[in-house]
Formats: C-alpha cells, structure tokens, sequence
C-alpha cells in the first residue's frame, strides 16, 4: 500500500512549517514536525514500510521503535482526508 | 392591509426609483433605491461615489442590488427588503437597522461577486511608505478602530473589513466608509479629537458611526498597487497591555484560512497565492489598549521596513 497526498491538497512550507490546504473541505492544516515529514514522504512512490524505513533513517532510530507511530499519524493523515492509500 | 413581498419582487412602478452603478476590480454592481436620500443611504459603502479602477473596470460580473424601503402601512410597520439580482437577502423592520443589514449582506455578496482573481480576507487594510499592511482578525477584534487610528496618524486607508490581494501579492482598497461601533468611535475620539474635523454619519442611533477616511488610497492598476510588507493580527485587549508579538507565517495563515471570503471559489491557488504573499511580509500579532501605543509601535514596524533599503544603498 502506498500512501500519497489526496487529490486537492495544497503544501506550502512556511518557516520550516507545513501548511496544507484541502480544498473539499475548505481547511487549513499546520502540521507539526513529525507529520510533516511523514507527509513529504507520502508521495504515492513509497510503501508505508518504505516510509517507516526512511523515517527511521531521519531520525536514526529502529523500525520497531517507530512503527507504531508512524502508521498512527498516517493514520490520522488518512481521518482528516489529507492521505488516501493506493496500491 | 397587509403588503405581500415575495422574495423575488418585481420593483413597484409607483415608486420614485434611483439607480446608481458602480465599477469595481471587474464587476458592475447596480444599486437601485426607492429613496431620494440614496447617496446618503449607501455612504458607508462609496466613500467616493463613483470609485472606478480604471484598469480592470471592464465589467465581468453585473451585480444588482434593490433596496426597498417601506412605507408604514395602515398597521403602522414598515419593511425594508435588500434585493440581489432579484433574490431577497435581508430585511429590516427599521431603516436604521438597515445600514447595518447592507453592511453584512451587501458587502457580503459584493465580495462573492468581486471574487476571481482577487483573493479576498476579511481584514483591515492600510498602507504607508508604499508599504501595505494587511490585519486580518474577527469582528470586535479591534481592526475597524485601528486601521481608523492610521488613517488619522498619516496612512493610507484601503479597507477596514475587506483585504483585496492581487496575484502580483500587492493590496487593493476595498471602498467603503470605516465603520466604527460605539467603543471603537468612543476610544477614537478620545484619544484623537482631531477626527470631529472630519466626515462621518451616525448610523443606527449611536451603535455605529461611518468614517470618511482622510487619506483614499486609490491606484491606477493592480500593479501599481502597494505590496504586503506586514500582516498584523489584531486583538482588542480591554485589560492589559499594548504589545507586540512575533508570529510564525503558519499561523498567520491559519488565521487567513478562517478569514478568507472566496477560498471556496477560488480554491488551492488562492492558498497557495497567499502562501507567497507571507513569505514577502513580516508577521505579528498585536494586542491592543492603547490607541495611541498601537500606532507607535506600527510606525516603528514601517520605520523597520525601510532600514534594510538603506544599508543596501549605503553599500551599493
């Protein structure tokens, strides 16, 4: 499964910030550090076992350690209608 | 008897109707009004009467409005009805309810109309040095009385409800009266006595007073128009001290989002226009109880703006 930005989202990176707006539901989102970059590692290439890998490589920890969390804030990514999960 | 109106009403031909269209950033908006006091009536909204930009005055959108104003009636009521293209949007059971009725819906539906290419926030909007500045916030934060503060302090005045950003990121006036409630007029007032010198209408007893500003910006083109150098987001704070805080574009844009007027229409490119339009400006947030400190410390960001043009110059 590879997880990639929904049709009618916007980034812009603001100070290091990234803002998406998605225009369906007409909102803004500050996103903060650890959703933001799992948000520029969700980009429709990467598997989310590509994206624990490269999360863990960013912040030099384990697979295991991380896991859970990464797959929760995909997760709530994918709740708030920022993510959509193709195969 | 009782009058019948239904909600898409056909002018009387009995009454004595007055139109008046205005040219506005692409739209043509026709006001139409049983009363011989009309200039009077929409003072708020045309501080200059015939306001045009003459660049992008080509009418794209034709926009009427018909105020109907009522007679009392053998039961002794009156109505008043606000029309949009033939479709009722608001009534009043008094005329001096009315100004404030047309300020909410009229402006309201001006905007929807005026929308495309322009980007438009409910803020305060005023400039200086060619510098403009843009103080998005909710109504009762204070922006109506601020931006009047300006105006009387030597600003240019473009809105005190409307931003208008172009896609060059530069600022439009929004041509209406500043409206002032009660307090706002109260604080202006007292702190600057100079502005019984100038125009202004009591409107609704003395809820609200409409305000002539002193200084119109009016520019040629949207080129021509000034670009964003501050976003400041006001706070009316009763108790407490005037003060300035740093705040991150992020959260301007927050502020933005909850302010935007046509992001519906318009969508991602105008989030992503006034993504470009933050990172060209410095961004605040400032509290505010004194009137007089809030335009000192405005005046010092302006003053800021200028320092780094100089030390370019001396190095050049």
């Amino acid at each position: 499964m590879k997880p990639r930005h929904v049709k009618g989202a916007f980034t812009q990176v603001l100070d290091g910030e990234v803002t998406v707006y998605e225009d369906r539901s007409d909102k803004v989102h500050i996103l903060n550090a650890s959703a933001s970059v799992i948000w520029q590692l969700c980009d429709g290439d990467r598997t989310v076992q590509q994206v624990i890998e490269d999360v863990a490589a960013v912040y030099e920890k384990s697979e295991g350690e991380l896991s859970e969390t990464v797959t929760r804030l995909i997760a709530d990514l994918v709740s708030q209608r920022l993510i959509e999960v193709g195969r | 008897m009782v009058k019948s109106t239904p909600d898409t009403a056909a002018p009387p031909k009995d009454e004595r109707w007055q139109s008046l269209d205005l040219n506005m950033y692409g739209a043509r908006i026709r006001f139409t009004i049983n009363d011989d006091r009309f200039f009077e009536w929409m003072s708020f909204l045309l501080p200059r009467p015939r306001f045009t930009l003459a660049a992008v005055n080509e009418a794209r959108h034709l926009i009427e409005y018909r105020i109907e104003l009522g007679r009392p009636s053998h039961g002794g009521k009156e109505r008043h009805y606000v029309y949009c293209n033939g479709e009722r949007v608001g009534r009043a059971k008094r005329r001096d309810e009315l100004q404030w009725l047309l300020e909410r819906t009229v402006l309201r539906e001006m905007a929807r109309g005026l929308s495309a290419p322009f980007n438009l926030v409910h803020a305060a909007a005023a400039a200086k040095d060619g510098h403009g500045i843009l103080f998005p916030a909710h109504s009762k934060s204070g922006k109506s009385t601020l931006v009047a503060a300006l105006t009387l302090n030597g600003y240019e005045y473009f809105s005190d409800e409307i931003g208008v950003l172009t896609s060059h990121k530069t600022l439009l006036p929004f041509p209406k009266a500043i409206t002032l409630k009660a307090g706002g007029w109260k604080a202006i007032s007292t702190t600057f006595p100079e502005v019984h010198n100038i125009t202004y209408h009591p409107a609704a007893g003395d809820r609200f007073r409409h305000l002539m500003a002193p200084k119109f910006h009016a520019p040629s083109s949207p080129e021509s128009a000034v670009p964003v150098s501050l976003v400041i987001v006001p706070k009316y704070r009763p108790e407490g001290k005037t003060e300035l805080q740093p705040e991150s574009r992020a959260a301007v844009m927050g502020e933005f989002a909850k302010r935007s007027m046509n992001w519906t229409v318009m969508g991602g490119p105008a989030f992503q226009a006034l993504a470009e339009v933050l990172k060209g400006a410095q961004c605040y947030r400032l509290y505010t109880n004194d009137l007089r400190e809030a335009v000192a410390i405005v005046d010092s960001l302006v003053e800021g703006l200028k320092a780094p043009r100089a030390v370019a110059a001396q190095t050049a």
